[in-house]
């Protein structure tokens, strides 16, 4: 922290994020797509929709490096809030649809068997850790993300943007347990 | 302002609220919370940049005789794939028209319109090399817009 950092002023405000990712979803290069959308408090802030830059062989490792990335982008977005003398409140609450990557990346003690995502892996989890994030599971029909992962059917698009686009604002973050 | 006055010219008639930044249309509004329902904020909104980018693309489109389907649902065909389009390849002119319909809708999602950032992504891809698919399917999401011209995240 440098010693020049600006103090602290107003209220608190929490953040959360939602991540999601859609294996092998370009058919010519196999490639996945990340998304990832940033609320601070109930304000959307930040959004993210990229195709991967590396094929990955599962679900599992197309989403932990969605969420590495997503981790990468909250941790930039903190220290911003920080350098602007805005105080984050708690962790940020992640949301992932894929209950492997929360297992792995929320409990201290699960170990990686698939050892080539090892670097998403320990990047998610020093950051859980150092109580940058923490890491819960939404279920795939509430994750927001999942419309800047793949090309959605009319129904399912306007719900999803209607959660983003105000009118319903995002459900309540729930806090996950063993935390 | 007037501390501003003192130091410096200001042109007259220069000086009132702001109206539009980057193409965003800024407003006060009031927004939905329920602890200080009345409170107004400043908002930003995309809404006018849309409908002017949408004038822009009809009055370019109405020289070739064509329109913007109006029952564009979803931004893009559920089953479509960009990366297997074998259409011809657009010519330079074309191909550079199709580049500046991305850059207008890559701005609009950074203004706020989320809805369409995923298609928009999708698409972007084909910029070196567009093919006759990619333009319509782009004038598809434009389409899109037309229907939607109002989902803005701010409740103006």
């Amino acid at each position: 922290m440098p010693p020049n950092a600006p103090e602290y002023r107003g209220k608190k405000v929490s953040m959360t994020c939602f991540v999601d990712a859609s294996h092998a979803n370009c058919q010519v290069t196999r490639r996945s797509w990340t998304g990832v959308m940033i609320f601070v408090n109930r304000a959307p802030m930040l959004w993210y929709s990229k195709k991967q830059y590396t094929v990955e062989s599962s679900t599992f490792t197309s989403e932990f490096v969605a969420a590495r990335v997503a981790t990468e982008i909250v941790e930039g977005l903190r220290w911003k809030l920080r350098m602007m003398g805005i105080e984050v409140d708690g962790p940020t609450s992640m949301f992932c649809d894929n209950e492997s990557v929360v297992k792995n990346a929320a409990r201290p003690d699960s170990m990686l068997k698939k050892k080539h995502c090892s670097i998403a892996y320990h990047r998610v989890r020093e950051a859980q850790a150092s109580k940058v994030l923490r890491v819960a599971w939404e279920s795939t029909e509430t994750n927001i993300a999942d419309i800047f992962t793949k090309i959605l059917d009319g129904h399912r698009h306007h719900k999803l943007s209607q959660m983003i686009l105000w009118r319903n604002p995002p459900l309540a973050p729930k806090v996950p347990k063993g935390d | 302002m007037d501390h501003l006055e003192s130091h410096y010219t200001l042109k007259e008639g220069s000086i009132k609220k702001p109206e539009m930044y980057l193409g965003a249309e800024v407003k006060k509004c009031v927004v939905a919370d329920p602890d200080n329902p009345d409170k107004v904020q400043w908002g930003v909104s995309s809404d006018t940049y849309v409908k002017r980018a949408l004038e822009d693309v009809e009055r370019e489109l109405s020289q070739a005789n064509q329109h913007l389907s109006t029952r564009a649902v979803t931004t893009l065909p559920v089953k479509y794939r960009p990366e297997l389009d074998t259409t011809p390849e657009l010519d330079p002119r074309r191909a550079s028209y199709y580049m500046s319909l991305i850059g207008i809708l890559r701005w609009m999602g950074e203004l706020g319109r989320v809805d369409i950032l995923m298609a928009v992504a999708t698409m972007s891809s084909y910029m070196a090399a567009p093919r006759q698919g990619h333009l319509d399917n782009v004038l598809r999401i434009l389409a899109y817009l037309k229907k939607h011209p109002q989902s803005t995240m701010s409740d103006l």
